[in-house]
């Protein structure tokens, strides 16, 4: 019975939404995930914006690509610099109209098509509680005993692009070499990010790839002090995560105000708590304390497209193949 | 002869269904084979699964068969039936089962742990194994079982008789039988395991634990390489085809003739027993548990599941009815020895290669996502449609033996005789295919992955997302829905073609 008014109740929702405009939304898994910012996005947009804001998880670039002109997606959202350039040659993607002024990054932002949201350092993050001695380089982390590491695969996530992007920019033709060397402490190689977090904090491995943000969810969330990112000496691989507005949209509008709500205060102020992450329109003033007083790294690898996209099949090749082994 | 026709149409079809993909592919690869290391890693990997995977499963399958053969104890029918779950038991439910027993916070690693011992590493070749294992090690030991009790009793009085010591009892009772049964289920199993996806898509370690059908859906996903795709497609269709003709110069088991006189009353020292009992506890404990826990940890979320997930639950439940009619369909239309030949193509061409093959056809003409359903339902039904004609074959021969000539005789035919003889007779094994086809269509986790978005996601998919966005209530609610709908699907059409 419960059922059926449950299918009934379904049913009536699907007919009181299709009088709404939706705006499609594609974004990563996590993202939608229990962890993700999308559920909060979602409430704060459609208060003001009239219609009915729907995600779509799963791959990003890939997807477009298959779709082409035909894409259902209005709004592309979770992008970094390492797939821009893939995603900039469909010629699916609109300039985004806002001013690259207000942003505060570390870096000169001066791509008018994708706009950054939120940044973080790429970090390993580790339990303290596991780990007595945290790794403070990629050799110390190679040369830890008994630890177990959750990387992500760099062809479906771009976080665990990310790492072999930052592997190869400090190694260059030793990379593969140090991936063979950092093989026997990896536990396994997720599809995504939150797959491994997950590993992480059910207690399945003590290591996790992630960023320097992700212990401030631990320490306000759950009001837990032993996960800490471990900063390493090389210095860290800058991730800005992106958005886009397609070309081919049959809601321009819509599009058009979620682009200006994600450099909106409210949006901003939602991202450090929602999605762990550094705010990218707001000073370091405005950040929440937490996240203040997050330890960062004194050295930034930054990489623009060209060169990601240059170094990426070379890099991943070497990946593939170190750990097959 | 009507039924030839119908026979030759329904084959041809088929045969066009599956080389319809292979073309594109054939095009798509651009006749040339490209393989790094770490695709002939992954080749590697593959067999080395497979081999373990079969050689687990045939080696334990024998001391359980003969176990199960020579006790006799209430409730034996209800173990025997227990050993079929695995088989509808969709995979990805068991994948969270045996994690949830077997990961690294399961409760073999904390007993481990406890007793200073290495723990085991689910993620990686050994969970593979484990899985391949869990699913074809009931299949074993129910074939061995089989042949085991088709040993005359005669023999079992000749040789009891004799007052031989137990290894010369088993020389000369069990070893012709297994000598016989067990290379082809080897190849049976190693077959099976050499098309896995699902398993070593969730608990593939990476490029480490990656088999080929994995490997094909990488480079179509991950890299939108389709020409690479296509060449392991086709290295993939090479290796299982060429397993499936080597396993056919495999002997196969003869049917040995006695009067069917059953021993049970031979008698066993106490320790065969104590021995026998044990294998059997163990052996139900391994399938059971799984599944035990999935009821027990999943029962808690069912009733507060997101609206996606019960989406997702009536597309299965409409892509299993689409399907398991069409593999029936099929299935009633060549229930001949040519029939069965074409029918077990599918075997051969699996459901990834069969989905990338779809995909890159289907691209030519407009946006493949848009066909998900109807793709998935055929794919699926294919794949089922081996089992359906196996099961209505046997039973479809003997009513064209039986009737035919007083059909004739009564001018019965076309359509008349197909409806008041055929049908008619043949409801009790369309029914259960209908179940089987249904069941498997409702946990299948192949194709849609690769046509499947946002939007379209069967219960699997969805269960696949939950795990991978670590809302695992979710997903282990989830998974009790779906072994709910695959084993009362066939439920159902197993009750319908018994009472009508």
């Amino acid at each position: 019975m419960r059922f059926l008014i449950f299918l009934t109740g379904i049913f009536l929702a699907t007919f009181a939404y299709a009088n709404r405009p939706v705006l499609t939304v594609y974004a990563p898994d996590y993202f939608v995930s229990e962890w993700g910012p999308g559920p909060s996005i979602e409430e704060a947009f459609e208060k003001t914006c009239g219609c009915d804001l729907k995600f779509s998880a799963g791959d990003l670039v890939p997807r477009l690509i298959l779709e082409g002109s035909s894409t259902e997606a209005d709004i592309v959202i979770g992008l970094n610099t390492d797939v821009t350039k893939k995603a900039r040659e469909t010629g699916l993607f609109a300039p985004h109209e806002q001013s690259n002024e207000s942003l505060f990054l570390p870096i000169k932002w001066i791509d008018n098509t994708f706009l950054p949201f939120n940044w973080s350092y790429v970090s390993f993050v580790y339990d303290e509680t596991k780990i007595s001695q945290p790794p403070k380089s990629f050799e110390d982390l190679a040369n830890m005993k008994d630890a177990k590491i959750v990387i992500q695969d760099p062809r479906s996530s771009i976080s665990g692009l990310a790492l072999v992007l930052w592997i190869k920019e400090v190694y260059g033709d030793k990379a593969e070499e140090y991936w063979s060397k950092l093989a026997p402490n990896i536990l396994t190689v997720t599809k995504g990010w939150s797959e491994a977090y997950g590993l992480f904090t059910s207690g399945e491995a003590e290591i996790v790839l992630s960023f320097n943000t992700s212990p401030a969810y631990h320490i306000s969330a759950e009001g837990d002090q032993t996960k800490k990112a471990a900063i390493f000496d090389e210095g860290h691989y800058a991730y800005f995560e992106l958005v886009g507005k397609l070309r081919n949209s049959d809601q321009p509008e819509l599009a058009e105000k979620f682009m200006k709500f994600v450099l909106s205060n409210e949006f901003q102020t939602l991202i450090p708590f929602t999605n762990w992450s550094y705010p990218a329109a707001q000073d370091r003033s405005n950040w929440p304390e937490v996240f203040g007083q997050l330890p960062y790294p004194k050295r930034a690898y930054f990489l623009n497209e060209a060169k990601a996209d240059k170094m990426r099949k070379k890099a991943i090749e070497e990946w593939r193949t170190a750990l097959s082994q | 002869m009507a039924h030839r026709t119908v026979t030759v149409i329904s084959s041809l079809f088929l045969v066009g269904l599956l080389l319809g993909p292979l073309m594109f592919l054939i095009h798509f690869s651009g006749l040339s084979l490209n393989l790094t290391s770490s695709d002939m890693a992954a080749i590697e990997f593959t067999f080395v699964q497979a081999a373990y995977s079969a050689t687990l499963s045939t080696v334990l399958a024998i001391p359980v068969a003969k176990a199960l053969q020579r006790q006799n104890f209430w409730g034996k029918q209800l173990v025997v039936l227990f050993l079929g779950a695995p088989f509808i038991l969709p995979v990805i439910v068991a994948v969270l089962g045996l994690i949830l027993v077997f990961g690294n916070n399961g409760v073999i690693n904390n007993i481990l742990n406890f007793f200073g011992f290495e723990p085991f590493k689910i993620y990686g070749l050994w969970g593979v194994v484990l899985a391949h294992v869990f699913f074809n090690l009931p299949l074993a030991i129910r074939i061995i079982l089989q042949g085991l009790n088709d040993v005359p009793g005669e023999q079992y009085r000749l040789i009891l008789s004799l007052k031989l010591s137990l290894s010369q009892k088993f020389f000369a009772l069990d070893w012709p039988v297994l000598k016989k049964v067990c290379p082809s289920i080897w190849a049976v199993v190693f077959a099976i395991c050499l098309s896995s996806f699902a398993v070593a898509l969730t608990l593939g370690g990476g490029p480490k634990a990656t088999t080929v059908e994995l490997a094909i859906y990488q480079s179509f996903f991950y890299d939108l390489d389709f020409a690479k795709a296509a060449q392991l497609a086709l290295v993939q269709v090479f290796l299982v085809f060429s397993v499936v003709v080597a396993s056919q110069f495999i002997i196969r088991p003869e049917t040995v003739l006695g009067l069917n006189i059953k021993i049970f009353n031979y008698s066993h020292s106490r320790f065969e027993k104590i021995l026998d009992f044990l294998i059997i506890v163990v052996t139900l404990l391994f399938i059971l548990t799984p599944i035990s826990v999935i009821f027990f940890f999943g029962s808690a979320g069912i009733f507060s599941l997101p609206p996606s997930v019960f989406k997702a639950a009536i597309l299965s439940v409409q892509i299993a009815l689409l399907s398991s009619f069409m593999s029936v369909f099929l299935g009633l239309c060549l229930t001949t020895k040519i029939g069965e030949v074409v029918g077990s193509l599918g075997i051969a061409v699996s459901p990834i290669v069969m989905g990338a093959g779809t995909f890159l056809m289907l691209k030519n003409f407009g946006n493949p996502y848009l066909l998900a359903i109807p793709v998935t339902a055929t794919v699926n039904a294919l794949i089922s449609l081996p089992f359906v004609i196996r099961i209505l074959k046997p039973p479809a021969e003997e009513i064209r033996t039986e009737f035919d000539n007083l059909s004739r005789a009564i001018g019965l035919a076309g359509i008349y005789w197909i409806w008041w003889v055929y049908l008619r007779r043949l409801k009790r094994p369309i029914g259960f295919s209908l179940g089987l086809a249904a069941a498997l269509s409702m946990g299948d986790l192949g194709v849609i992955v690769l046509f499947g978005s946002g939007e379209i996601a069967t219960l699997p998919l969805k269960i696949y997302q939950l795990m991978g966005s670590y809302r695992s209530e979710e997903a282990l609610a989830s998974a009790l829905l779906l072994s709910l709908l695959a084993f009362g699907s066939f439920a159902v059409f197993d009750r319908i073609g018994r009472m009508l």
